[in-house]
């Protein structure tokens, strides 16, 4: 009976993770058509064994009975031979696993007969290089820009030359932007923990080294280190390490292909914050040093400020410690250290960057380079554009919800699936074989973050909170690994026991190896690198822009390699404009307002004349016939794969749209010319908190969605230079928050 | 009377003298192409058509440059002279019998090396991964048995030996090197050592001894380069398949880049092979058992374990051979898309049946090792179809005879002999568009089949076969409006991608019961046969359902049988014909 708990507990965890379970492969029937059926097995099981244990010892099941080790691994078994390692999402990529599985239990066989203790931090030691090693033979020595790595690395640069002056207005992309998502994408978190190599070396030369170092070097680390400390040795240690760099198959979408690299990184320390706050937290008077680490690592941590909300369920626990800390000095000091730290950026991202507007928004609130353009009426539009009409209505994500249990549910089955079974098998007795508090915190934690993976993302799908499920996974990382190091460890007592051991070894071995065919591009998870049309694509604008902008047509969101425009107009050493060069639009946008759009052809290029743009990038067919019909206007320079390139030969490139200038240079935070007339009106847009050092500055408005800036007063030959006020300035002052 | 001194040098230059007259005779079952810029050469394994990049190690290209005078394949002989004395220290330590007889230890070395041809014929490859392995194993033997000793510090030159062992190994091995290293310190460890009384090793100790074989097969698998590949598409392939995966692949992406090693044709290759030594190794076994001599048990057992996996790898159905362990390892480790791992499995184990069979059964081994190197790893019986024809091919088919697209070629041959006179036909074929029937005025039927309407998935609308899936017997009849001359036919299954035929027939001539002709059958479909920018072919997807003829048919029907049997149904969307002769 005590192993029927168990296995009771088992079918309830595989009911309700694994839907309908066919035996072997995807194409042989179904022997459980859905997971209902196992979850009412599961529960009738769990009912007859906490009544018999009732009946026969007067108390519920213990923990240890919930928690045999062997009922356990046998649902490693069962996912062995069932088809889940051939699930299209499944963290096993190889639909051969099997086979290194089984060689992979010959081993852990062998180790067991000798010194696995000492083999298991060789191994992990071994996975990480292989890994890195993987990961650039991967790129070919080529730049990863996938998704938002592109966006990562121009926020690397900017950071590299104005941090700590964040935010900050920035002329290289739309007339203009503020920069200021260092705050809400927790790029600071990454950027303070790289800073010596981001400092000391060019950061395109060291960026894929600067990711290999955050997923392969932090992420292990601070789940090794986090292991430690709650009492693990090296073995299970490293076994903890090894876990969190192969918590999921998701983990690596975010990772590489998503480049949430501020994610990334507070998941990866998000187990050693858990532990240091249990270690702060349970003692009376923890040691400076712990004292200090956890100030340290909670606030790289919150950097990425929905990590807060991950590590709320501590706060409760805080609370009920709450007599003993306000009878502790350290205890003081260290969470007054923790508000110092965190307070000024929280406080300045709350001012700039309409948090509030965000977390009610019914998509998501984040600002677009074209505040205003919607989409205009296709009969509005100018032929050829009228047939784009079908884009303008197109949807990425992010509906809003409310709470929906089925998309709860399939969330659950999709996330489960994507996980390394380790940690999905071992979850539930791993945390029942934890002391009583610790079983507590880490079972409230765990128990939160799944909830708001699942229910949450319903609720509030613009904050993502899908990826709490990875967090949920990279904070049982901890005990699982004590858990697999205790069955490692007592596998001689019995041979069903080292059976279990083999059979978690098998899979603990063979997880860095999935991980690896990810980083080596071999799963359905494909991340991309920098591609020979990006280089050219860059080479033509650094050559053919002149003193005007590189102006990207229609909507772009990853079609240049795979990554967003945004470190382009660094590379190119010119001001360039698109609809969006990050993500931060959910819709199908222009960067062609509506107001310009609905007078055709000549307000096209009004706008075009507008954004000083000299040459022209298209990628739709739409905006390749437009441009290819206006022969006059718009002269081919290039065809690439994706991107058409286009000249302006009948337009002179000039910054000043009333008035005159010369001498205009910009740095990544400032524009600085001079005015050769007392009124100049510039073709950057205006924001609020802009200054100018000696001219009068304010907005004119050139069109309903247009408000560019004007400078009157100005010493003519005197050099003028235009930058945002100070980060302070725009906290205090009414005018520094965003528009 | 011979003076003993003399012994072991005249059985040394016997020995020598049996690999000088054998190895010339055998014919190289690969083929070279050196690459430009480099010191490295493409290398083609014409059985089983692993890809990969090779150079000679140097000290056997320094020193077969001395002997190429002497002996037509120096290099090779040199590298099984340095196995041969890597194979006498061997059987010096594990057999008593051999010990005591000293002139049979240098020809029992030499039937050992033989054995690694035997099995897998003049594998340049093999021979260059396994020359320096038995030495490599023995200076790891000396090394922990000086350690456990704690003469590890007194003992630095054999470190030194050790490590300038361990990188020619490497170095030799190439792409092979980490498994070599690791093969090497298993049989130093468990074939080699004897259990009892042995002093116990710390953690330190062990890595450090590791560390010897290791850490130079590490440098040399980072440093061996790629071959780099033709210029084939990203959905192209070159070996053989089934095209059953595809569903799977189409949703969980590929999973390795190009794969050049073709699985059937290694099977078929090694399969006697494996054969022999499961043979082999299942009768040591039994006479070792019967004789219950402990000190042979190790060196049966690792050639048991080992033939029990070649033969795993190689009989196995496709898919389960590619969950057993040598496929499985191949999958963990560098180049396991490229370099065969099964045919270094079987060298391996082919050296250490017959050095156990050398210790249990002395003078069997000694005739038979030779007499089967020279039988089996001969052309004439191995026969790899692309060897007779490479010799004499012009430098044009050379180039395809040399590149992965072999595989397509052999494949091609079987279909139509004259395959290779005609690449230029077909090449020029494959650019050609084809003609619409339904545009031509012409139709088609497919017995048994449904029609389906057009709908969202296939807005022409399609013809499939109603019983569900492909039993085999299915046919297409193309009716064209009037006889004339057609070089190929397009059997389009639209977007249903797993709805290919999976083998064909075709023939043509009247319509009705009039007399029809074959024209080409293709007993398992791989894809429309195309050709790379340089010339190279390669199959498309599956579903590019286009046939080209090996010659222009006159015809007024054409009649496709489907030979092959699936779960997915043939879906015919649209049918297209290649007009005219080229």
């Amino acid at each position: 009976m005590p192993v029927a708990a168990s296995a009771a507990l088992l079918i309830l965890v595989l009911g309700l993770t694994g839907g309908s379970w066919h035996p072997w492969a995807p194409h042989i029937p179904a022997i459980i058509p859905a997971g209902r059926f196992p979850i009412a097995v599961g529960l009738a099981m769990l009912t007859i064994s906490a009544a018999w244990s009732l009946v026969r010892h007067g108390r519920m099941p213990t923990a240890a009975e919930l928690s045999h080790p062997v009922v356990w691994s046998s649902g490693l078994v069962a996912l062995f031979l069932s088809d889940w390692l051939l699930r299209p999402w499944g963290f096993f990529p190889d639909p051969f696993i099997r086979g290194q599985l089984v060689v992979a239990a010959a081993i852990f066989a062998w180790m067991l007969s000798t010194r696995w203790h000492f083999i298991l931090p060789a191994w992990l030691v071994v996975s990480l290089c292989a890994l890195i090693w993987t990961f650039f033979a991967a790129s070919g020595g080529e730049l990863l820009v996938s998704d938002d790595h592109a966006m990562f690395l121009f926020r690397l640069k900017l950071l590299k030359e104005n941090f700590p002056l964040i935010p900050f207005w920035s002329p290289l992309w739309n007339a203009g932007f503020d920069a200021r998502d260092f705050f809400a994408t927790g790029a600071l978190n990454a950027f303070l923990i790289a800073s010596p190599i981001v400092y000391l070396f060019e950061i395109e030369r060291s960026y894929n080294a600067i990711v290999s170092l955050l997923l392969w070097g932090v992420v292990p680390g601070a789940s090794y280190l986090a292991c430690r400390m709650s009492g693990g040795s090296r073995a299970a240690s490293a076994a903890a390490g090894a876990l969190s760099i192969s918590v999921s198959l998701i983990w690596y979408r975010w990772a590489l292909k998503y480049g949430t690299i501020g994610f990334i990184t507070s998941a990866g320390l998000f187990p050693l914050a858990v532990a240091l706050w249990n270690r702060f937290l349970e003692s009376a008077s923890p040691r400076w040093r712990d004292c200090i680490f956890t100030a340290i690592v909670s606030t790289l941590m919150f950097l990425w400020s929905p990590s807060t909300l991950a590590l709320a369920p501590m706060g409760l626990f805080g609370v009920l410690c709450l007599p003993r800390i306000i009878r502790s000095p350290r205890h003081i000091i260290t969470l007054a250290l923790i508000v110092a730290l965190n307070l000024p950026w929280v406080a300045i991202m709350w001012k700039v960057s309409n948090v509030g507007s965000f977390l009610n928004a019914e998509g998501s609130g984040a600002p677009s380079a074209q505040q205003a353009g919607g989409a205009p009426e296709a009969s509005q539009r100018p032929e050829p554009l009228a047939d784009a009409a079908r884009g303008w209505t197109q949807d990425f994500r992010h509906k809003t919800g409310s709470l929906n249990i089925r998309r709860a549910m399939r969330e659950l089955h999709t996330q489960a699936s994507a996980m390394n079974p380790l940690l999905l098998v071992f979850g539930i007795p791993a945390l029942l074989m934890l002391s009583p508090r610790r079983r507590a915190v880490y079972g409230l934690l765990v128990g939160w973050l799944v909830a708001l993976g699942t229910l949450g993302v319903s609720i509030k799908p613009q904050l993502e909170l899908d990826r709490m499920g990875l967090m949920a996974g990279t904070a049982l990382a901890t005990p699982v690994a004590l858990f697999l190091a205790g069955l490692f460890s007592a596998a001689g007592a019995s041979r069903w026991l080292r059976g279990a051991a083999i059979v978690s070894g098998a899979f603990l071995l063979a997880s860095p190896l999935a991980a690896s065919s990810v980083v080596a591009n071999q799963s359905s998870e494909r991340y991309r690198f920098q591609n020979e049309e990006m280089r050219t694509v860059t080479r033509i604008l650094a050559e053919r822009t002149g003193a005007g902008r590189g102006f990207f047509t229609g909507c772009v969101l990853h079609e240049m390699s795979g990554g967003h425009l945004a470190p382009m107009a660094l590379w190119a050493n010119a001001p360039l404009v698109a609809s969006s060069y990050a993500h931060n639009i959910w819709q199908y946008q222009q960067p062609v307002p509506k107001s310009f759009l609905d007078r055709g052809n000549a307000g096209v290029l009004e706008y075009l004349d507008l954004m000083n743009a000299s040459v022209v990038l298209a990628h739709e067919p739409t905006w390749i016939s437009f441009c290819n019909s206006l022969k006059d206007d718009f002269e081919m320079i290039h065809r690439d794969e994706t991107f058409a390139v286009y000249s302006r030969p009948r337009f002179k490139p000039n910054f000043a749209l009333e008035g005159s200038l010369s001498g205009l240079s910009m740095a990544t935070n400032s524009v600085t010319f001079t005015p050769e007339s007392e009124r100049v009106v510039l073709k950057f847009r205006h924001f609020p908190f802009l200054a100018s050092s000696q001219c009068a500055l304010r907005p004119i408005q050139v069109a309903p969605e247009v408000a560019l800036i004007e400078l009157s007063g100005c010493s003519v030959g005197e050099p003028v230079t235009i930058t945002s006020v100070s980060p302070l300035e725009r906290l205090l002052s009414p005018r520094g928050g965003s528009r | 009377m011979m003076r003993p001194r003399l012994v072991p040098l005249l059985s040394f230059a016997l020995s020598v003298g049996l690999l000088w007259l054998i190895l010339p005779a055998l014919e190289p079952v690969d083929g070279l192409t050196p690459l430009p810029d480099s010191r490295w050469q493409a290398l083609l394994n014409l059985n089983h058509n692993a890809y990969h990049a090779w150079r000679e190690d140097n000290i056997a290209r320094l020193a077969g440059r001395a002997l190429a005078t002497l002996a037509a394949p120096p290099v090779l002989l040199l590298q099984c002279v340095i196995g041969m004395i890597g194979t006498l220290l061997v059987l010096r330590q594990t057999s008593a019998a051999l010990g005591r007889l000293p002139a049979l230890l240098w020809p029992a070395s030499a039937a050992s090396l033989l054995s690694i041809f035997a099995a897998v014929g003049s594998d340049r490859f093999v021979v260059g991964a396994l020359a320096w392995a038995p030495l490599l194993s023995m200076m790891i033997f000396a090394l922990l048995n000086a350690t456990r000793d704690g003469q590890a510090a007194r003992v630095l030159p054999l470190w030194i030996v050790a490590l300038f062992v361990s990188v020619q190994c490497a170095t030799s091995a190439a792409q092979a090197s980490l498994p070599v290293a690791v093969g090497a310190i298993i049989f130093a460890r468990l074939a080699l050592e004897k259990r009892a009384g042995l002093r116990p090793l710390s953690a330190w100790q062990a890595l450090l001894v590791a560390a010897i074989p290791l850490l130079p097969a590490v440098w040399a698998t980072a440093a061996t380069p790629l071959a780099p590949l033709p210029d084939y598409p990203p959905l192209a392939h070159v070996v053989p398949d089934t095209g059953e995966s595809l569903p799977i692949l189409s949703i969980t992406g590929p999973h390795y880049r190009l794969l050049t090693i073709d699985r059937g044709s290694a099977s078929a290759a090694y399969g006697p092979s494996c054969l022999v030594l499961l043979a082999c190794a299942g009768l040591l076994a039994l006479t070792v058992r019967r004789a219950g001599r402990s000190h042979e048990k190790p060196l049966i057992t690792a050639a048991t374990v080992g033939a029990v996996l070649i033969s795993l790898d190689s009989f196995l159905p496709r898919d389960w051979a590619l969950q057993a362990p040598i496929a499985s390892l191949s999958r963990i480790l560098p180049w396991g898309g490229s370099v065969s791992f099964t045919s270094l499995a079987v060298g391996a184990v082919a050296w250490l049946t017959t050095v156990a069979a050398c210790s249990s059964w002395r003078l069997l081994p000694l005739a038979a090792a030779p007499l089967a190197a020279f039988v089996l790893g001969s052309p004439a019986l191995r026969n790899p179809e692309l060897g007779e024809i490479l010799r004499d091919a012009a430098p044009e088919l050379r180039h395809v005879l040399l590149s992965p697209s072999a595989a397509v070629a052999k494949r091609m041959l079987s279909i139509d002999p004259l395959f290779l006179s005609r690449i230029g036909t077909y090449r020029a074929l494959s650019k050609h568009r084809m003609h619409d029937v339904a545009r031509l005025n012409g139709s088609f039927t497919l017995e048994p089949s449904t029609h389906e309407p057009p709908s969202p998935q296939s807005s022409r609308g399609r013809l499939r076969t109603y019983e569900g899936g492909q039993r085999g017997g299915e046919l297409l009849t193309v009716s064209l409006p009037s006889e004339m001359a057609v070089s190929g036919i397009e059997i389009s299954p639209g977007p249903f991608v797993g709805d290919f035929p999976r083998g064909l027939e075709v023939s043509a001539g009247a319509c009705g019961d009039g007399a029809r002709h074959p024209v080409v059958s293709i007993p398992q479909w791989q894809g429309a046969l195309l050709f790379t920018q340089k010339g190279l072919p390669y199959w498309s997807e599956f579903e590019d359902v286009r046939i080209l003829f090996p010659a222009p048919e006159q015809a007024q029907c054409i009649f496709v049988r489907q030979t092959g049997t699936t779960a997915y149904d043939w879906s015919v969307e649209r049918v297209k014909v290649l007009k005219g002769t080229p």
